[in-house]
């Protein structure tokens, strides 16, 4: 049966709404900034809503909206705000100190991942919610074997990382 | 030295409630699928509507230049020139606009979206810039002209300091065009390149982004060569030589 605009845009909000956790991951993990953030959400939203009449439902939704929302967070460049390196500069990272009502350890993490670069945030990120190496290189479009080598980096390096912030 | 365990910070992840509790209204939702977008090919595509829709109107101006000239036919066969000009800048800028990576291939691996960007800021986007710097030397020269028919009813002929000022300011309007255009993208060109090198660390050397930045700046260079050139050889076959 075809679906006219409004059923369309209902179904992908109702979607949306069951994966809010992905977008708030994605965007916690790419920003440093609350301002940066809401120029994120904003974005994958966007994205993903321009995309969804594309979606073919042969994947996951979560899958399909990990894929779309990582790309836009990859593809979104910024001159003044955005992805501005931080290291030196601690004060700047996403409201750390103030407004993050998480775990020691949580932050801890955000930490160290603010400073991977962007695609090694994006596989961390998908290790983290224990996406299989498969299905992290159909992400990314990198080998399995290639995926596989760089996990093992990523989590040496955030194992340094994290020493250095506990 | 304490032993770092990774496995109880990613169990500390999972188990974050603020990740999963913290929920975006429907309000605040349904107001960004309606925003604009800020993503690098969104804001190539509005600079190129507002460069085709200037191109037409400079095209309508050179045509009622035409009319306005009628009688004085070396001038009309140089606006008759601009006016092509102008006509072929717009159908290619057409032709670059419908080729633009769409929006709607988000979903496809970061690599493969990565490259296809690139490939088309590499290919077409340095004619097109170069096209688009045109549109403020056409402006100017579209001005000039209808500043010589309403002072003098015809253009005077010109000595070489006059073609020395004009050509400045000519040449000036499409370098400084350029210039800011190039570098404003080339900024975010180099974003997408450094995210795409990161992904090729491993598997593919970056020959092949190395080839795209020589290509790009032979292509500027060569281009731009190539269409003052034209310019100059336009300007002396009916100045001098018609």
């Amino acid at each position: 049966m075809h679906k006219d605009h409004r059923d369309i845009e209902t179904e992908f909000l109702e979607e949306l709404d069951r994966h809010q956790g992905i977008l708030h991951k994605v965007c916690f993990v790419y920003s440093n900034t609350s301002l940066e953030k809401e120029d994120l959400y904003q974005e994958i939203i966007l994205q993903l809503w321009k995309s969804y009449p594309l979606f073919k439902h042969e994947s996951a939704f979560s899958t399909w909206m990990y894929r779309v929302a990582l790309n836009t967070a990859l593809r979104l460049t910024k001159k003044s705000r955005l992805f501005v390196k931080t290291e030196n500069n601690p004060d700047s990272w996403y409201d750390i100190e103030h407004s993050m009502n998480k775990s020691e350890d949580v932050k801890i993490l955000y930490k160290a991942i603010s400073q991977l670069n962007k695609v090694e945030k994006a596989i961390v990120l998908l290790w983290l919610e224990d996406k299989s190496y498969e299905e992290i290189a159909d992400t990314i479009g990198m080998s399995v074997k290639n995926i596989s080598v760089r996990l093992v980096r990523i989590k040496a390096k955030l194992i340094e990382l994290i020493k250095k912030y506990q | 030295m304490k032993e770092i365990d990774l496995g109880k910070y990613k169990s500390a992840w999972k188990t974050e409630q603020s990740l999963v509790e913290e929920k975006l209204s429907r309000i605040q939702i349904q107001e960004f699928m309606q925003s604009a977008s800020k993503n690098i090919s969104e804001l190539f595509k509005k600079g190129l509507i507002i460069d085709i829709i200037i191109k037409v109107l400079l095209t309508l101006s050179f045509c009622v230049l035409l009319v306005l000239y009628s009688n004085q036919y070396r001038i009309q066969l140089i606006d008759a020139v601009f006016i092509l000009l102008a006509i072929m800048c717009t159908v290619f800028q057409i032709k670059v606009y419908k080729k633009i990576p769409d929006i709607k291939n988000a979903d496809q691996n970061i690599k493969s979206l990565l490259y296809s960007y690139i490939d088309f800021y590499n290919s077409k986007f340095v004619i097109s810039l170069i096209l688009t710097s045109l549109t403020s030397s056409l402006f100017f020269i579209s001005g000039a002209l209808y500043y010589f028919y309403y002072k003098y009813g015809t253009i005077r002929p010109f000595q070489f300091d006059d073609y020395l000022v004009f050509g400045i300011i000519i040449a000036l309007g499409f370098v400084f065009s350029a210039f800011v255009q190039r570098k404003n993208f080339n900024f975010h060109i180099h974003q997408l390149e450094k995210s795409l090198a990161e992904i090729e660390q491993d598997s593919i050397d970056d020959s092949k982004l190395k080839h795209y930045k020589k290509l790009n700046t032979r292509n500027l260079i060569l281009y731009s060569i190539i269409l003052f050139i034209g310019l100059l050889l336009l300007i002396y076959i009916i100045f001098i030589c018609i």
